[in-house]
């Protein structure tokens, strides 16, 4: 397993999308930084981001927010109601020690 | 099941961590995520086999930093962990010279008025980050925000 | 010296930021050093390898040349992504020949073939 940080924002950047073109099955994303804004996307914002991550999830790729970068910037809420599940620093510790290697894409 | 006790075991592992930090204190989050992110590594018991300042990364390490007293200060606050845990923390002596952050010795060297990294911190080469790649278990880079 | 797979994934453009300069530095590096690293442009990276580059014009060094020094320096792989090429409308006559042109699958299968990742 592969885990990919993701630190900019969709709105502004292809970082997220050249980042999970790239990711194989059983993959971890996360998003740090201005990234978790990616936890907005929907069917009605970024929808071929949005379809995407939802094919990506069925294939066992997993999705997450940086709870601390989420919180600060207000989106806790919206997280907590998206695909992204919020991490808090120890368990992006752990999930760094999970995956055989980290990818870091800003 | 047999898959999640290897994953759990693993979590009880001490892992040696090598941190890449690229971005400048202040201007970028990276640096500010890369000290979150060492302080717990070391809170659950992993080791730092080195902190690499990279980039405009090095600028953390700069003693000039002058910040209103409420504010993280970040060299300081680097230098207390480096000192705490007895972390080795590399700042890549090519990117410092060029962005004017130099020790007693390069400061010497090059006739520059005065030299500004922060005790704790060492300068030294490229050499060092190849090495981290190949000594440690695990390698992260906080790249930069703008 | 342990024989851990380096990648350096260099995803920056040159000029515009001295990262692109920086990452080569480190795979210079890594050769001189002895260690078995890949170099993958992706992305934005790949305008590193494109064009005959006149960089006097904004008074720097030039990226190419610097490049150029790769295969002195024991670089085991050095790869570009294809997918990225394609998407910038380049074609593979205006790429640098000292990378070698992959597809996506094979990027998935580097980012796995190797230990660690330094990430540009």
């Amino acid at each position: 397993m592969i885990l990919h940080t993701v630190n900019k924002s969709p709105y502004s950047s292809q970082c997220l999308s050249d980042c999970l073109n790239r990711v194989s099955a059983g993959d971890k994303v996360i998003l740090i930084e201005d990234g978790v804004y990616g936890a907005t996307i929907a069917t009605d914002a970024l929808p071929s981001l949005h379809s995407f991550i939802q094919r990506l999830l069925a294939s066992q790729v997993g999705f997450y927010t940086l709870r601390p970068d989420a919180e600060a910037r207000g989106l806790e809420a919206i997280s907590e109601q998206s695909a992204f599940k919020l991490l808090s620093d120890h368990e992006f510790v752990d999930l760094v020690v999970e995956a055989n290697k980290v990818l870091n894409w800003y | 099941m047999g898959h999640q006790l290897i994953c759990d075991l693993r979590l009880l592992t001490s892992m040696k961590f090598t941190i890449v930090i690229l971005g400048a204190p202040y201007t970028d989050e990276a640096a500010e995520s890369a000290f979150r992110f060492t302080q717990a590594a070391l809170e659950k018991n992993h080791q730092i086999y080195r902190l690499f300042f990279y980039h405009d990364g090095v600028h953390n390490a700069s003693s000039l930093i002058t910040l209103p007293q409420d504010e993280i200060q970040p060299a300081q606050r680097w230098a207390n962990l480096i000192a705490q845990y007895d972390l080795e923390a590399i700042v890549c002596i090519a990117s410092s010279l060029r962005r004017g952050l130099l020790n007693e010795t390069e400061a010497k060297r090059f006739s520059k008025p005065a030299s500004n990294l922060t005790p704790g911190f060492k300068l030294a080469g490229l050499g060092d980050l190849v090495d981290a790649a190949q000594q440690s278990d695990r390698l992260i880079t906080f790249g930069p925000t703008s | 010296m342990n024989d851990k797979r380096i990648l350096l994934v260099c995803r920056i453009a040159p000029y515009g930021n001295s990262l692109a300069r920086e990452s080569l530095e480190t795979a210079l590096a890594a050769g001189a050093m002895g260690a078995k690293i890949t170099l993958l442009f992706l992305d934005e990276g790949i305008w590193q390898l494109v064009g005959q580059h006149k960089p006097e014009t904004i008074g720097h060094k030039n990226h190419a040349a610097m490049l150029s020094a790769l295969p002195l320096y024991d670089i085991e792989q050095v790869l570009v992504d294809q997918d990225s090429v394609d998407k910038r409308n380049i074609g593979s006559a205006e790429l640098s020949e000292i990378a070698e042109l992959i597809d996506g699958h094979r990027v998935k299968e580097i980012f796995a073939d190797h230990d660690v990742v330094l990430s540009f």
